[in-house]
């Protein structure tokens, strides 16, 4: 597709591709890129430039972040949240790609893929909201304990840490299962083999063999669940309640409660930092694993 | 060892499904409570004819995704067509500034655009959610419209001039049929993206004009009826029907490849 | 029908020449090869007869028209690509009555000449089916139809056989020489296969590194080559290094004398024998206007109808000989033979 075949002269083709250009990137640097230049630029002033009052320039709603123990203790929550998530994601998914990858074939295979991937694909809030009715108290959980225990105190999981991470996991884990799978199913056959033929036993196959060769999948996984859970608010709000206070609902606060702007784009702009690190970090260490074959 | 295997991703399988399944039935019961036996009844569905502010986010939603799909599907493929056909400087970055939307939590996206658009007076509402919807669609459009590109030939277009077609022409007559499957794949892909965004909706709607989703959120937070049951299984089955079609033209396109 | 010429036609990319000042001529309705290996610049220089490509330097003439400056789409050429290049969503028939309607012909008229052009390619019946039902050669035939069906003014092959398999190939080296003969149309055709361009062509046109080395009938090329290169590109040759004597050429084993008019005395030549030039004597000796020289047989490569003979002269060069297998060999690896061969095919090649 990319041949240089000079059929028209080179000034009218960069013409016509800066015009089919022009629409889409236009449209995103109004909507996504200018919008970010000024929340950087509220995130240094000391009010919301609205009204007739003269802009200052301060750094405060940065330091604010590291002078606040409670916004430190709500980041911490937030990472926690974002490591349990991750961890339980990559325990529950891992051997499910695996299954998925080596106990299946075909159309069975494919069949099977699809109805991993397809809650993915559904409404987020929706899930979410499905979890509400299994964990609540007078929820499926509840009254399946009260089949079993009749007399046990009512039981609601619901409004606490490990509703949070339930919901978050149930969430995020196709993620991890198809980035894993991708790995997994790239394992060839015959490489398995021919270890056995070694005298390697299915442990040791496994250790040296293929977690190694599934890194690429389990990191990138871990990218795609971890970035998006540490800025989540929907989730802690509606599992967490009062217990679901995290940089998200923090951030949200602060644009629709708090009213205090510059504050707000200054969390979102630390956690922006976060974010970027970690795709930093990761591209590093996934160009390690996957770059010389 | 494989028996195992598979039990366990039947398991994981049931796990991901399970809590869907039993809002789907509930949103069949006749009774809001969890209790058994369950009594069949389309009652909450009918309640939902009755609920005004969930009709309205409804219409808004589908308005606002039907004209996203339009819009992202025009603006990517041309943006697709350019990346994907000559080399040239700045290729790379190009494609690069097409991650933000989708890398950058939504909640720094939604807000930025929340601030940018009142600042600017673009304010909030239906308009400006459409605006961020198809800034959040673009990158996906480029990238299905792009793949499909990817796959066509470009000696055709060679062929088509040799015979007295112009570049035009062309592209009309050579390129643009073998795409076809592509962009109806993006423009269902921008619709289901439009249709199920929540944050970046969130923070640019205003009380009274909303979407499904933040319709959906407002309800939960006020307390539970069993109306949102039947709504979200709604939602459900419309999304799953749009993404089983998506994966029938992708795979149509996988077939006439594999000549 | 009509003559095409290019002059002086230069194209180069970045720091590197593609094409340096080539200039030919290509008769009216015939079919001229240009044959090199890759990188030769062959298929640039077809393009830029096409009209793909723009030349940074030189014109191309159509019966004496230039046509430097008319873009591809109103050329009037037929392209046949190494890929077919067939569109997949159009059946047969769309696919070869496009170029008709392309210019205005439609209807009961451009119908008969689609059928016509397909009965000329032996693809009568197969109109409604799509390229990827059909097999490769199948393909290449709608590929060729398509392109002659407008009669353009001439007719570009891009190594159009070289998807095919062996047997496919020779049937249609022979289905294309049919057509070409048929249709009348001045065609050029690239290739890298030196068998193909010796069986289809009128003309032969050698290219090496962007320029053109010796073109002419393929026996002359063939019997006469210009250049080393052009000796050892088409077909094999035996190559003999030695300054010019009384007579002929000093070499290890002797004088080499040749039917070609030689340069001073001292000159440094080379000179070119074909293998099946060349011939075994063991008994007798040889004849006084015979080249000669003693060789010992190291290898006999046997394929079937014909065997090769892998000689070493007494300074250790390689020889090679072709024979037919009109009996038991002549000789066996070991045995020391006399080999013999007419001045009339020694050939004085340039370096």
């Amino acid at each position: 597709m990319l041949k240089g075949g000079n059929i028209g002269s080179a000034s009218r083709r960069g013409w016509t591709t800066a015009a089919l250009l022009t629409p889409a990137y236009g449209w995103l640097m109004l909507a996504v890129f200018l919008p970010l230049g000024a929340m950087l630029f509220f995130s240094v002033l000391k009010a919301a430039p609205f009204g007739n009052r003269p802009l200052q320039l301060t750094l405060d709603n940065y330091l604010a972040f590291f002078r606040r123990p409670y916004l430190i203790d709500v980041a911490w929550t937030s990472i926690q949240i974002g490591l349990w998530t991750t961890g339980l994601c990559v325990l529950l998914g891992l051997p499910a790609a695996l299954a998925l990858a080596r106990a299946t074939k075909g159309s069975f295979r494919q069949v099977l893929f699809l109805l991993v991937i397809l809650p993915f694909w559904t409404n987020g809030l929706v899930r979410i909201f499905s979890w509400t009715t299994v964990l609540q108290e007078g929820g499926v959980l509840d009254q399946g304990l009260h089949l079993v225990a009749p007399s046990a105190p009512a039981m609601s999981l619901l409004y606490s840490f490990p509703a949070i991470i339930i919901g978050l996991v149930h969430a995020y884990l196709p993620y991890m299962i198809l980035t894993c799978y991708l790995s997994a199913a790239a394992i060839e056959d015959a490489s398995l083999e021919a270890a056995r033929s070694l005298g390697a036993r299915s442990l040791v196959i496994f250790w040296k063999i293929v977690l190694p060769l599934c890194l690429p999948g389990l990191v990138s996984g871990s990218i795609l669940i971890f970035v998006p859970v540490i800025g989540s608010f929907m989730e802690p709000r509606i599992l967490g309640g009062r217990v679901g206070v995290t940089m998200g609902t923090v951030i949200e606060d602060q644009f629709v409660q708090a009213f205090n702007w510059p504050l707000g784009a200054a969390l979102s702009f630390i956690m922006l930092a976060v974010v970027l690190a970690i795709f930093a970090v990761s591209s590093r260490v996934l160009s390690r694993y996957t770059g010389p074959q | 060892m494989i028996a195992a295997g598979r039990a366990y991703l039947f398991a994981t399988i049931a796990f991901l499904y399970l809590p869907i399944a039993l809002m789907v039935v509930m949103a069949f019961n006749d009774s809001a409570l969890y209790a058994l036996p369950i009594e069949p009844s389309l009652r909450w569905f009918e309640a939902l004819a009755d609920n005004g502010p969930l009709l309205a986010a409804t219409r808004n939603s589908v308005v606002i995704a039907s004209a996203t799909s339009v819009i992202a599907t025009a603006l990517g493929t041309l943006a697709a067509l350019a990346l994907n056909r000559r080399r040239f400087r700045g290729q790379t970055l190009l494609k690069v500034l097409l991650l933000p939307p989708i890398a950058i939590p939504w909640l720094i996206t939604g807000t930025a655009m929340l601030v940018f658009f009142f600042w600017t007076g673009i304010g909030r509402g239906i308009h400006a959610m459409m605006i961020g919807h198809v800034a959040l669609a673009l990158p996906y459009v480029v990238l299905i419209v792009g793949t499909g590109l990817q796959t066509l030939r470009s000696d055709l277009e060679e062929a088509a001039m040799s015979l007295g077609s112009t570049p035009l022409h062309a592209f009309f007559t050579v390129t643009l049929p073998p795409l076809l499957p592509s962009i109806v794949a993006a423009a269902l892909f921008a619709f289901a993206v439009s249709l199920d965004q929540f944050v970046v909706s969130y923070f640019l709607s205003t009380p009274g004009v909303s979407t499904l989703p933040v319709e959906i959120y407002s309800s939960i937070r006020k307390g539970f009826t069993p109306e949102i049951n039947a709504i979200s299984t709604i939602f459900l089955g419309v999304s799953t029907l749009l993404v089983l079609i998506f994966a029938q033209l992708s795979d149509l396109r996988g077939r006439r490849e594999r000549r | 029908m009509s003559g095409v010429e290019i002059i002086a036609v230069g194209k180069g990319y970045g720091a590197l020449r593609v094409l340096d000042d080539v200039s030919a001529s290509f008769e009216a309705g015939r079919l001229t090869s240009l044959l090199g290996p890759s990188g030769s610049g062959k298929t640039t220089l077809l393009r830029i007869i096409g009209g793909s490509i723009a030349p940074d330097a030189g014109e191309i003439r159509f019966a004496g028209e230039n046509v430097t400056d008319v873009p591809l789409w109103r050329r009037n050429v037929g392209m046949v690509f190494q890929s077919y290049a067939l569109f997949p969503h159009m059946t047969v028939h769309d696919n070869v009555i496009f170029g008709l309607h392309r210019r205005g012909i439609r209807g009961g008229a451009a119908r008969k000449e689609v059928a016509r052009v397909l009965e000329m390619v032996h693809l009568t019946g197969l109109e409604q089916r799509k390229p990827k039902q059909l097999s490769g050669g199948q393909q290449q035939r709608v590929a060729l139809a398509r392109a002659i069906v407008t009669k353009p003014r001439v007719l570009l092959l891009d190594e159009p056989l070289s998807a095919l398999d062996r047997r496919l190939r020779q049937e249609m080296q022979i289905e294309l020489r049919r057509i070409q003969r048929e249709s009348g149309l001045t065609t050029i055709f690239v290739t890298h296969d030196q068998e193909e361009a010796l069986t289809l062509s009128d003309t032969v046109a050698i290219l090496d590194r962007g320029r053109i080395v010796q073109a002419g009938r393929p026996a002359e090329i063939y019997e006469r080559p210009q250049t080393r290169f052009a000796a050892s590109f088409l077909g094999d040759a035996n190559f003999f290094t030695g300054p010019v004597t009384e007579g002929g050429i000093a070499v290890a084993g002797g004088l080499i004398r040749t039917a070609d008019r030689l340069p001073a005395v001292g000159t440094q030549v080379t000179v070119a024998v074909r293998p099946e030039k060349v011939q075994l004597r063991r008994l007798g000796s040889p004849e006084a206007t015979e080249n000669s020289l003693a060789a010992r047989v190291t290898e006999i490569v046997y394929a079937g109808a014909v065997s090769t003979f892998i000689l070493e002269d007494s300074s250790g060069a390689e020889i090679k000989l072709l024979t037919q297998n009109h009996e038991a060999a002549a000789a066996a690896p070991g045995d020391s033979v006399t080999l013999v061969w007419s001045p009339a095919h020694t050939v004085l090649v340039a370096e």
